[in-house]
């Protein structure tokens, strides 16, 4: 597994091949708890049942938070690695 | 999870998923599964074949300050995901939605009567399958690993072959297209599957990568497929790495992304 860099398979080797569920990400868990794959809701209408509502918010709250992240790395970065 | 004051006292109920019979019952033995909150137990309401699990929570537990609070949003996520993850291991499960809330325990039955055949059906195609999730990110050059060199640095020409063809591979791999890899790995990933479906890429923020994501997939795995399926995704990760794409692996996960109650 070590010889994968960035291989997770954090499933394995639990009991039943279940992990705990606790070092999922909570991007993971919003992707799942609040993606359009589920779709069993509920009856009255909160602003947390709406999915870009709360993606917004979060980010909102995650930009005011967080100070400047690093530019996102282009798929050119990879390309012009090959040249060195 | 720390419930909200509750002024009102008012209590709705808040739905985590929809199984069929339970096991054990009558005893339905919720009792034993962790609780979305304190001293919130787990009640089952039954129509028929069909139980949905559900808590009581203060009326006010979700309103507009929700969405603007990241550490409660986050808490509800972990304890609905804990909870599913206890009964998927118990028995299929249909999960609802986080923030699933309904005004009585009638309204909860209601529910299920008005979607007795799509859950019924649900139910079947869920049965003996979990979630598994694939995501994929274009490591950034300068992060990538060097080429492995072997340990004698004795000239062979078989090990000069192998890094030429790595190095060629990695070249082709780079000029194409990032859509056209995530594309060609979420088709084989999913050849693998019972059902796939791709999601939009995560947002750095909220991921906490800077890496770009290229594939958010989830999968639909039977049991009894597991290993097969493990197997293969960590054939192409090592397959790919040479590339600079880091293939993460998660699950097994409740089935959440193939939840629908769709025909």
């Amino acid at each position: 597994v070590s010889a994968v860099p960035g291989w997770h398979e954090d499933a394995w080797g639990q009991e039943e091949h279940w992990h705990a569920g606790g070092d999922a990400s909570l991007a993971d868990l919003l992707d799942r708890l609040l993606g359009s794959g589920v779709v069993l809701g509920g009856d009255i209408t909160l602003a947390i049942a709406d999915v870009d509502l709360v993606y917004i918010s979060l980010r909102a709250l995650i930009a005011s938070v967080d100070t400047v992240l690093p530019a996102r790395p282009q798929i050119e970065d990879l390309e012009r690695g090959e040249l060195t | 999870v720390t419930a909200p004051s509750a002024s009102s006292g008012e209590v709705v109920w808040y739905v985590l998923g929809v199984t069929g019979k339970l096991p054990g019952e009558p005893a339905d033995g919720l009792g034993d599964l962790p609780t979305l909150l304190p001293d919130r137990p787990l009640e089952a309401v039954a129509r028929g074949d069909l139980r949905a699990v559900a808590c009581r929570v203060p009326a006010d537990l979700l309103d507009e300050r929700a969405t603007e609070d990241l550490d409660l949003v986050e808490r509800l996520a972990r304890g609905h995901d804990q909870v599913l993850r206890a009964l998927a291991r118990r028995t299929v499960v249909v999960p609802a939605r986080l923030g699933s809330l309904y005004p009585s325990r009638q309204a909860v039955a209601h529910m299920l009567d008005g979607n007795r055949t799509a859950l019924t059906a649900a139910l079947e195609r869920l049965s003996g399958r979990f979630e598994w999730g694939v995501k994929v990110y274009a490591e950034p050059a300068q992060e990538r690993p060097a080429p492995r060199r072997l340990a004698s640095d004795r000239p062979s020409g078989a090990a000069y072959l192998r890094r030429k063809q790595a190095e060629q591979e990695q070249r082709a791999a780079a000029r194409r297209d990032s859509a056209t890899i995530a594309a060609e790995l979420h088709r084989a990933i999913a050849a693998r599957a019972h059902a796939a479906v791709s999601r939009p890429q995560q947002d750095p923020r909220l991921s906490g990568r800077r890496a770009p994501m290229l594939l958010n997939g989830a999968y639909l795995v039977d049991r009894s497929g597991e290993e097969a399926f493990t197997a293969a995704v960590r054939q192409l990760a090592e397959r790919h790495q040479p590339a600079g794409l880091r293939l993460e692996l998660t699950g097994p996960w409740p089935p959440y992304s193939f939840a629908g109650l769709g025909a």
